[in-house]
């Protein structure tokens, strides 16, 4: 059990989506976090590490389909998706090889119930505070072990969050600019992947 | 030869002797009674240094309990269980505090050039991938591998192959911070505890699981929640109490059985004493046999060994019968002789069993049956022509009776005998007899803890995991050892989902063989499009292995010790395959000498398969022995018509079995090894003595306590039991009935004077 529990707990930390688990403690901030059927956009990432000089930027698309799923879209400077289909966690790569991120499945859907803004399902895993000087939300994993990868979750702007920072150990920080598409439909391609 | 003054010394130094070497073992011998019931199985087709591996890598799993809680409330009742738990001294729950990962990455620091996942070994040949892997690392989100190694390995084949390794160790869920796992739609919350006692103790066990069970029951009805908990914990409780139940139960049927027999034959308490006095014995003696070859003595050996006491009162109904007549003592030690060497001999071919149990319950009956004897034949003349010892004129008349039947019978036994043997060939020509080999006719478990197993087997996804098992004389051979298994197990299935030790620690020859490989790829400059694109450079340092003492000192070592130990004849490790294996794997790994497939139930059922088909070649072996030694001594007529008798008697012992029973099992095989044994007695003793009144009555006597005790273990809960006592139950019946058939006719009667049996 000692195995099952350390194994689940390391894989817990290393799905590469955890930055979206929120809890809202603020009634009016999270009547803020949308609920649609439909969510989808582009996304930039700047990626900063302290060892190195300028950050590693990335790009890609995002949607989220209450019903399919959730597919996220790197472009560059690598094309790679991490995509949540039937409950697991996959993730495919440059190849467009597919695999499963085992057990992953309970954080995706952690990472949905956030973006969608379904906060009472996130309020056992983070604590939520609210910074006065800005419009911002920041998530504070309630254990540990999650503490170890992301000590911090900030998200601000409006009504639909357009920026997200997470900030990592050793002082490393992804900060994620999101751009919302209206009126979008989830390309076939992806829909195709979903089902 | 030995005269009986002699004799009677004899009997008594050694009956000083044997009393004062049972006292010494029990008080200081290491013996220990157990119910594991793995212990009792046959085990030879596995090599020692894999059985060892197998007690060292699983034997503290016996003290495990696993519990998993559903219901609305489940979240809150998992928390109050564990403060309830708490309190309990000898339960633990597992918190043990685990490495963070930047330790686990400077753990690996030293090795950063060792690890390669098949991934980043192809990219290996191409600088444009090599860059694309990287790049693809860096980007992801929050990887905690990529941020806490990047800047001792830009290379980031650490981070890549820490990442993939942590990820493949299982597929449990997490909900509040505790482990879950869906069933049904429903999700249970698990928990795992260590029990701070050995399980195979008795007492201990039983105690501790009504404590634990007490807690669960309070939890469901305070919370109202759905608790389930297996463990062998409680498999030893219910089984240690239902054998307990049984011993006393059966016992104490039997001896009131034979009481009341006795009081009716002899309407005096005397020969109950001395009935009594001889099973005492024979148990004292069992019991030291016992002792002295075994240090862990079977619960379940006690149960068969019940049965020591109905053919324990076949030596004293003999040797009492025998008293009311003129013969000398001369004329019963032949017969009884030749009868304990016969049914020791029957004991003995069983003690040469594989199986413990079995090897213990033909132990303590040649024991037994050996104080008995000596017993009974220090006695014998001291009894003769005892006032108290006088059959009843009524048992007289009765014995009469049946002898007279008997005559009747044997004067038409040749269309009998042929009759019932052409009924006996034709069943078995129409109604196949087919035979199943389960383990499950060991167990014993009630149906509740079967169901609450067989939960937490689909809740813990065990139900499609098998565990291979590899053992080596060093580390470094069995880490290779290991390797070597899965590697050739995933040639023929490639899509084989293994987890194990064998990535967190590779063998050095693996770790060397891939630090070679990114020397030659530094060499060829696949990593510099990649590095200069990230600023960095990764100079390349001597190769350093990590071995198994320094992961068991770092800050995985709770993983080694699930994974592996070392005992005495080396080391052994164990790995998991998900899914079904497909046969060219499952004939590999039989043919391995030191890699085991773990799957005791299928092991077992193999092995008694196996043994029953050789138990099948020694019964007719035995048959054949038995009829040679009876046409020597009785003569070519005579001898074929006890063997005729024996033959028809175990027949019709199966042929009845097996029309109760859907399947026969090596257990009623067993049952009819027994008989062989005691069916010889009769026809001896109808053999050397004829049909007489004294012999029909010892024999009636004998027959109906034997029944009695056979009798009382088909109302056993162990369906080995129950099997082995239905086909004796039958077997003595039958053996009762027909033996008379074997005997020389009679000469003619003498009168018959009460209380005095002549020679009639």
């Amino acid at each position: 059990m000692l195995l099952k529990r350390l194994s689940y707990l390391f894989l817990l930390i290393i799905v590469p989506l955890s930055f979206t688990s929120t809890v809202a403690s603020n009634e009016s901030l999270e009547k803020k976090l949308m609920k649609p059927n439909l969510i989808s956009g582009t996304f930039e990432q700047n990626k900063f590490f302290k060892i190195l000089k300028r950050p590693i930027k990335s790009s890609g698309d995002f949607y989220l389909d209450q019903k399919l799923g959730f597919y996220w879209q790197t472009i560059k400077p690598v094309n790679s998706a991490i995509f949540l289909k039937s409950g697991e966690l996959m993730q495919k790569d440059h190849h467009g090889n597919v695999k499963s991120i085992a057990g992953g499945g309970t954080l995706a859907t952690v990472l949905i119930k956030a973006i969608s803004g379904d906060i009472n399902a996130l309020k056992n895993d983070f604590e939520l505070l609210k910074h006065q000087a800005n419009d911002c939300l920041e998530l504070i994993p309630k254990q540990a072990v999650l503490r170890q990868a992301i000590t911090k979750i900030e998200i601000c702007d409006g009504v639909k969050p357009e920026s997200i920072k997470l900030f990592e150990s050793k002082g490393n920080k992804t900060e994620i600019q999101l751009t919302y598409h209206e009126n979008t439909m989830m390309p076939e391609a992806i829909r195709a992947q979903l089902q | 030869m030995l005269s009986y003054s002699n004799f009677q010394k004899f009997y008594v130094i050694q009956l000083l002797l044997i009393l004062l070497l049972g006292g010494y073992q029990f008080v200081f011998a290491s013996w220990q009674v157990q119910t594991n019931i793995l212990s009792i199985l046959p085990n030879t087709q596995i090599s020692k240094a894999l059985l060892i591996s197998e007690q060292a890598l699983f034997g503290q799993a016996k003290k495990k309990v696993t519990v998993a809680l559903t219901g609305e409330n489940a979240f809150i009742a998992h928390n109050a269980l564990v403060a309830k738990l708490n309190q309990i001294e000898s339960v633990d729950i597992h918190t043990q505090q685990l490495p963070s990962i930047a330790q686990i990455s400077q753990f690996y620091r030293p090795f950063k050039d060792n690890f390669l996942t098949p991934q980043y070994v192809k990219a290996l040949d191409d600088a444009s991938e090599m860059q694309s892997l990287i790049l693809s690392q860096v980007t992801q989100m929050a990887n905690p591998f990529v941020s806490d190694t990047i800047d001792f390995s830009p290379r980031l084949a650490l981070a890549e192959y820490l990442n993939t390794e942590f990820n493949n160790l299982t597929s449990y869920k997490q909900k509040q911070g505790l482990i879950t796992a869906e069933l049904n739609g429903k999700t249970y919350y698990l928990m795992s505890l260590t029990m701070a006692t050995d399980s195979f103790s008795i007492k201990e066990s039983q105690l501790v699981a009504q404590q634990l069970q007490s807690v669960f029951l309070s939890i469901e009805s305070e919370f109202n929640v759905e608790l389930i908990y297996s463990g062998v914990l409680f498999h030893t409780a219910q089984s240690s109490k239902q054998a307990e139940n049984e011993i006393s139960t059966f016992g104490l049927i039997s001896l009131i059985g034979i009481i009341l027999l006795i009081l009716v034959v002899f309407r005096s308490i005397t020969p109950l004493f001395i009935a009594l006095w001889v099973i005492s014995l024979a148990i004292i003696y069992g019991g030291i046999g016992l002792m002295l070859f075994f240090d862990d003595i079977h619960l379940l050996s006690f149960v068969f060994a019940v049965t020591l006491i109905g053919i324990v009162i076949d030596y004293c109904f003999h040797t009492l019968v025998h008293t009311n007549t003129n013969h000398s003592a001369k004329t019963l030690i032949t017969p009884l002789l030749l009868g304990f060497i016969t049914t020791a001999l029957g004991y003995l071919v069983i003690a040469s069993s594989p199986m413990a149990l079995l090897t213990q319950v033909a132990v303590f009956m040649i024991f037994g049956l050996l104080g008995a004897l000596l017993t009974v034949l220090a006695v014998l003349p001291k009894l003769k022509q005892n006032e108290h010892l006088k059959v009843q004129h009524s048992v007289n008349q009765a014995s009469e009776r049946i002898k007279t039947a008997n005559l009747y019978l044997i004067k038409h036994r040749t269309g009998i005998l042929l009759g019932l043997s052409l009924l006996a060939i034709g069943f078995i020509a129409i109604h196949k007899v087919s035979f199943n080999d389960d383990i499950r006719l060991l167990n014993s478990s009630p149906a509740w803890l079967m169901e609450n197993e067989k939960t937490m087997s689909h809740l813990s996804n065990m139900q499609s995991i098998n565990r291979i098992i590899v053992y080596a004389p060093t580390i470094e051979a069995l880490l290779q050892k290991q390797e070597y298994a899965i590697t050739q197990l995933k040639s023929e299935q490639a899509q084989l989902d293994i987890k194990g030790l064998f990535g967190l620690l590779p063998s050095p020859s693996k770790q060397k063989l891939h630090y070679e490989l990114v020397n030659k790829a530094e060499q060829n400059k696949v990593f510099d499009l990649g590095l200069v694109q990230l600023g960095l450079s990764d100079p390349l340092t001597q190769f350093n292995a990590l071995t198994y003492k320094v992961f068991k000192a770092g800050p995985l070592s709770e993983i080694a010790d699930i994974y592996i130990v070392q005992h005495e004849l080396g080391y052994a490790l164990w790995f998991s395959v998900n899914g079904e294996l497909e046969q060219s794997n499952i004939k590999w790994l039989s043919q391995q000498q030191d890699i085991l497939l773990y799957d005791t139930a299928k092991n077992v059922s193999n092995a008694l398969s196996q043994y029953r088909a050789e138990l099948i070649n020694l019964l007719l072996i035995a048959f054949l022995a038995i009829s040679l030694v009876l046409i020597a001594r009785y003569g070519i007529k005579q001898g074929l018509l006890s063997t005729l008798a024996i033959a028809l008697s175990a027949l019709s012992a199966v042929i009845f079995t097996n029309l109760i029973s859907e399947h026969l099992n090596i257990f009623n095989l067993l049952g009819i090894l027994l008989i062989l044994a005691l069916a010889i007695d009769y026809v001896i003793f109808y053999q050397e003595q004829g049909i007489k009144v004294p012999t029909l009555l010892a024999i009636t006597l004998s027959a109906l306590s034997s029944i009695l005790a056979f009798g009382m273990l088909v109302f056993s809960q162990t369906p080995a039991v129950k099997s082995f006592g239905l086909t004796v139950m039958f077997g003595i019946t039958f053996t009762f009935l027909i033996a008379p058939m074997s005997a020389n006719l009679p000469r003619p009667n003498k009168k018959i004077k009460q209380g005095n049996l002549n020679d009639t």
